[in-house]
């Protein structure tokens, strides 16, 4: 039976590819400190994490939020964010995203539906948390204060994906970029896969 | 004769291996030889004075050398060799040598500092192996005391073209810190006129033992989990100098990958696992630095041992169904990683650079927490538990 495109698309020579060919290019930028029409890599809020990637089971028109990417301001002033976006989705949307601040060791993590979740940890503080765009970050006075950025995301098909976030952001006068490099698959199914084994669902 | 004294670098064409037919173990007397000698370099090398100003073009690495009280050792001549590529390694046999190219070289300041860099990175690439990454190795030698220590570095490409290398664990560019204890003895060959500083023989191999190259473990039911490790991977192993008690200290770390991929099998709840494949050591002898070993070349076989629970504290919810997986960019070193017992020499181990290895949960039953042991799951989390420490 044929696979839908999408799936296909999920082979090792498709996205894994592409994310690792993105990977290594934003790397690559990062590393030479390069920058593309004036916003720069590597900025004062990081890098975006280590790449990954997450199988979520979600129905068609149903949603659930993805709350593992963080960062702090390590820069000398104010970071505000400009812009959230996924990476090339494929029917997937980003419906909402959020910045809550983190006073432990515990994040939001990966939940059903938009936050707050009923059984949050004490240490996501949401009674403080903001639309992420036109949020002001502080430089972070301590090492393990931190950001975590949620993104609540739609699937609007059986199989859907996303190859990353697209954050965009500000400080001291320069506009900046990373991406959290994390393939997403939504599955009106159940979550079987194997990266290694060929992304199958 | 021992055919050593025609080898040229290589330029890609095939290297020239000699057979070593002299005896070591008598020379290290001839310590003066090697005090003022300047090897001729085969590139454009740019050399840290005693000054210790920063040298023009790409710093490779910099750092301290320390004698063997810990003192700073002045003076102290520093080379920088590209180590041939695994193709050119692995086949050699116990008795031949090869000659590593010298790619820079630095005399040490009054507090002991030494910083070399690289005019061109190309002169890296001749020796780079297929995944970009090269083997420096840095001796430092001063009177009849001498050390080394060995790092990788990866040549990568800019969107420009540029070619930059970064050092362990890809996230990084600037110079490697390369402190070396001046811990061992030169070696010298006596038939030489003057020592083949850089000539590397093998002197013997160590039977395969076992390397950790993964962890997984869930300290809670209703879950599964999985470590692959698929053929290419590399793991950064230990790399051993020989003291003057006749003992190995770690000093550094060697690059090594698998030609194939390791079916570890995917596994349930309420354990934590190592997951092991084996490697080869050599012991190397090297003119003008101590005895070293490292890994000769990669052997195979699977092995998953039972241990107990790792503590990690920094935690997210995953929802009943989802299936994460982390890519070990940057894993843990696992301290006691590998044991060569031939020598009693415990290396570290650490698997990163690609994403060929990687760790897999899937949350069957509930939703649980994943917890990273130096971070959350999301930002450089190293060791990845299910189950809240």
């Amino acid at each position: 039976m044929a696979r839908p495109a999408a799936i296909r698309g999920l082979s090792l020579s498709g996205p894994l590819s592409r994310l690792a060919a993105v990977s290594l290019g934003t790397a690559a930028l990062l590393l030479a400190g390069c920058s593309s029409g004036g916003v720069r890599e590597n900025g004062p809020l990081g890098n975006g994490g280590d790449p990954g990637g997450l199988c979520v089971p979600v129905p068609v028109g149903g949603v659930f939020t993805y709350g593992i990417t963080t960062f702090t301001n390590t820069g000398s002033s104010v970071a505000v964010m400009d812009n959230v976006a996924l990476a090339d989705p494929d029917g997937t949307r980003l419906l909402a995203a959020y910045i809550v601040p983190i006073t432990g060791n515990d994040i939001y993590g990966v939940r059903d539906g938009f936050p707050p979740d009923r059984n949050l940890p004490a240490s996501v503080d949401w009674a403080r948390h903001t639309r992420a765009d036109g949020t002001r970050i502080p430089p972070s006075p301590a090492f393990f204060k931190f950001e975590n950025l949620l993104v609540v995301i739609k699937s609007l098909q059986p199989i859907a994906t996303a190859t990353g976030i697209d954050v965009y952001y500000r400080e001291a006068g320069q506009r900046y970029h990373f991406r959290s490099p994390i393939v997403f698959l939504l599955t009106a199914g159940t979550c079987k896969l194997n990266w290694n084994r060929g992304l199958k669902t | 004769m021992t055919g050593c004294d025609a080898l040229s670098h290589h330029t890609g064409a095939r290297r020239r291996v000699c057979t070593v037919r002299r005896k070591f173990s008598s020379a290290i007397g001839i310590v003066g030889l090697v005090l003022g000698l300047v090897v001729g370099l085969a590139s454009p090398l740019a050399s840290a004075a005693a000054s210790h100003k920063t040298p023009a073009g790409a710093l490779i690495t910099q750092g301290r050398v320390l004698d063997v009280n810990g003192q700073a050792a002045a003076g102290a001549r520093i080379r920088l060799y590209a180590e041939p590529p695994r193709t050119v390694m692995s086949p050699m046999q116990p008795g031949q040598a090869i000659r590593f190219r010298q790619v820079g070289s630095a005399v040490t300041s009054a507090s002991g500092r030494h910083a070399i860099a690289i005019r061109s990175l190309g002169v890296l690439q001749a020796e780079a192996n297929p995944d970009g990454i090269v083997n420096l190795e840095i001796t430092a030698m001063v009177g009849s005391r001498s050390g080394l220590f060995v790092f990788p570095v990866q040549l990568m490409h800019a969107a420009d073209g540029t070619l930059f290398a970064v050092s362990s664990g890809a996230r990084r560019s600037g110079p490697v810190a390369a402190n070396i204890r001046l811990i061992g003895l030169p070696r010298f060959s006596p038939a030489q006129p003057a020592p083949q500083c850089g000539i590397t023989h093998l002197l013997r191999t160590s039977r395969p033992h076992w390397a950790v190259v993964g962890q997984t473990g869930a300290i809670v039911g209703g879950i599964n989990q999985q470590f692959t490790y698929e053929k290419d991977q590399s793991s950064n192993l230990g790399i051993g100098v020989q003291q003057l008690n006749g003992k190995f200290s770690e000093q550094g770390t060697f690059p090594s990958s698998t030609n194939q991929t390791i079916p570890f099998p995917k596994l349930g709840g309420y354990i934590t696992k190592n997951y092991k494949t084996e490697f080869q050591y050599g012991l190397y002898a090297q003119e003008c630095a101590p005895n070293f070993t490292q890994v000769y070349r990669y052997w195979g076989g699977a092995q998953i041992q039972s241990i107990g629970a790792i503590e990690a504290t920094y935690c997210a919810f995953y929802a009943k169904g989802t299936a994460p997986i982390w890519q070990t960019t940057r894993a843990a070193t696992v301290g006691a990683g590998i044991g060569i017992s031939e020598i009693g020499f415990s290396a570290s181990a650490q698997t990163g650079w690609s994403e060929s290895a990687s760790v897999q949960y899937w949350m069957v039953k509930a939703g649980q927490d994943v917890c990273g042991t130096h971070g959350p799951p999301g930002s450089d989390p190293r060791i990845v538990i299910v189950g809240a420490s």
